[in-house]
């Protein structure tokens, strides 16, 4: 089950960066580099820096193209991956109920 | 956004994550009604129409998430997205730091992480009570040994029964705790006669056929001419009177070894 949920998680983040209801950015913003440092395994660290110094730059982007999202579900807790998934509907509009 | 919702609601199906009645539950019969195209809802209708069942899966299997995620209003959607999402999360609600305008009922009712595949009523979502911890049969195996130190009383002779009895005594060839009497010879019994004949003569009843002799009943015969109060004389037809009787004619049950069945002695313990 928790294979899944991991699963299901990692799709909707992937979607929701494929259909911009989110950016690297936003996801950052719930990922913050303390949950990074504390969840992502050393060698993924050592991943991202090495992308990083190779680039010149760490931005959200460049994070992300090396924690995937299926890393990203993997590794973080996923109430961190649905803050960003419910704050990003919310900014939507579309959380608010709706009847028939 | 809709690409969204297809993806995340498709994944969630395939996955286990949802069933087709956390669909319905949020995308109710009246939203389809209200938003699903007509060309959908014949497609529906013919395909409820010949199924042997219908449930919630067929009719999202019908129409589709995609024909779903394209007709109906993104809010119903989002809610059931954001119940199975905070299903899978056990219950635990993250912060969510974008102000949200209304709260969403489904994330404020906790769900437990053990009821995440569980099909959910199709009523109202409430807080689930935890299951209870097992901790063991509530009684135990009696192939099992005793948990404690204790040790289980024999159930022997002596337990139940007064030991007078002699029914709990450990005889022989016992097995277990119970006692089992040993076979011992049967006394000896006085060949029983054919009633009949002693049935025919005292009694008014026709015959029964042969294959009743076992459940015959023997009948009193109180026919006036052998009523022993009219042969004692008519004041003891009407009244209790003393009869007397020799010490002869008297039988002594309690020394009795054998059971008279029919003769010469039992005529006269009858009188």
């Amino acid at each position: 089950m928790s294979d899944q949920r991991q699963q299901w998680f990692a799709r909707m983040v992937q979607s929701g960066l494929e259909n911009q209801m989110f950016s690297p950015s936003d996801v950052l913003a719930h990922a913050t580099p303390d949950v990074l440092a504390s969840h992502l395994p050393p060698e993924l660290l050592s991943k991202v820096l090495a992308a990083s110094l190779a680039s010149g730059s760490m931005t959200p982007e460049n994070v992300l193209a090396t924690v995937t999202p299926e890393l990203l579900a993997q590794h973080l807790p996923h109430e961190v991956l649905w803050a960003c998934i419910a704050a990003a509907a919310a900014r939507a509009g579309v959380t608010a109920p709706v009847r028939a | 956004m809709k690409a969204f919702f297809v993806a995340s609601l498709s994944t969630a199906l395939d996955l286990g994550i949802a069933t087709g009645d956390d669909v319905l539950r949020h995308a109710t019969p009246e939203i389809l009604a209200a938003h699903l195209p007509r060309p959908l809802w014949a497609r529906l209708l013919t395909a409820c129409v010949g199924a042997a069942r219908v449930d919630a899966t067929l009719v999202i299997e019908t129409v589709g998430v995609p024909n779903l995620c394209e007709h109906l209003p993104a809010p119903v959607l989002w809610a059931c997205i954001a119940e199975v999402g905070a299903r899978a999360l056990g219950g635990i609600f993250p912060a969510v730091s974008t102000t949200i305008s209304q709260p969403i009922p489904a994330l404020l009712a906790p769900a437990p992480a053990a009821a995440l595949l569980a099909p959910m009523p199709p009523t109202t979502i409430t807080p689930a009570v935890p299951a209870p911890v097992v901790v063991g049969p509530a009684i135990p195996d009696a192939d099992l040994p005793p948990v404690s130190g204790r040790t289980r009383t024999p159930t022997g002779a002596g337990r139940f029964r007064a030991t007078s009895t002699g029914a709990g005594l450990s005889r022989p060839g016992t097995n277990g705790d119970r006692a089992t009497p040993p076979p011992q010879p049967r006394r000896p019994q006085a060949a029983a006669t054919t009633p009949s004949a002693v049935i025919e003569a005292g009694t008014s009843r026709a015959r029964r056929p042969a294959t009743e002799v076992s459940d015959y009943d023997i009948e009193t015969d109180v026919r006036a001419g052998d009523d022993w109060r009219q042969t004692l004389g008519p004041a003891a037809a009407t009244k209790d009177v003393e009869v007397d009787v020799d010490d002869e004619q008297l039988v002594d049950w309690a020394a009795s070894e054998e059971t008279v069945t029919g003769g010469s002695e039992l005529d006269r313990t009858k009188r």
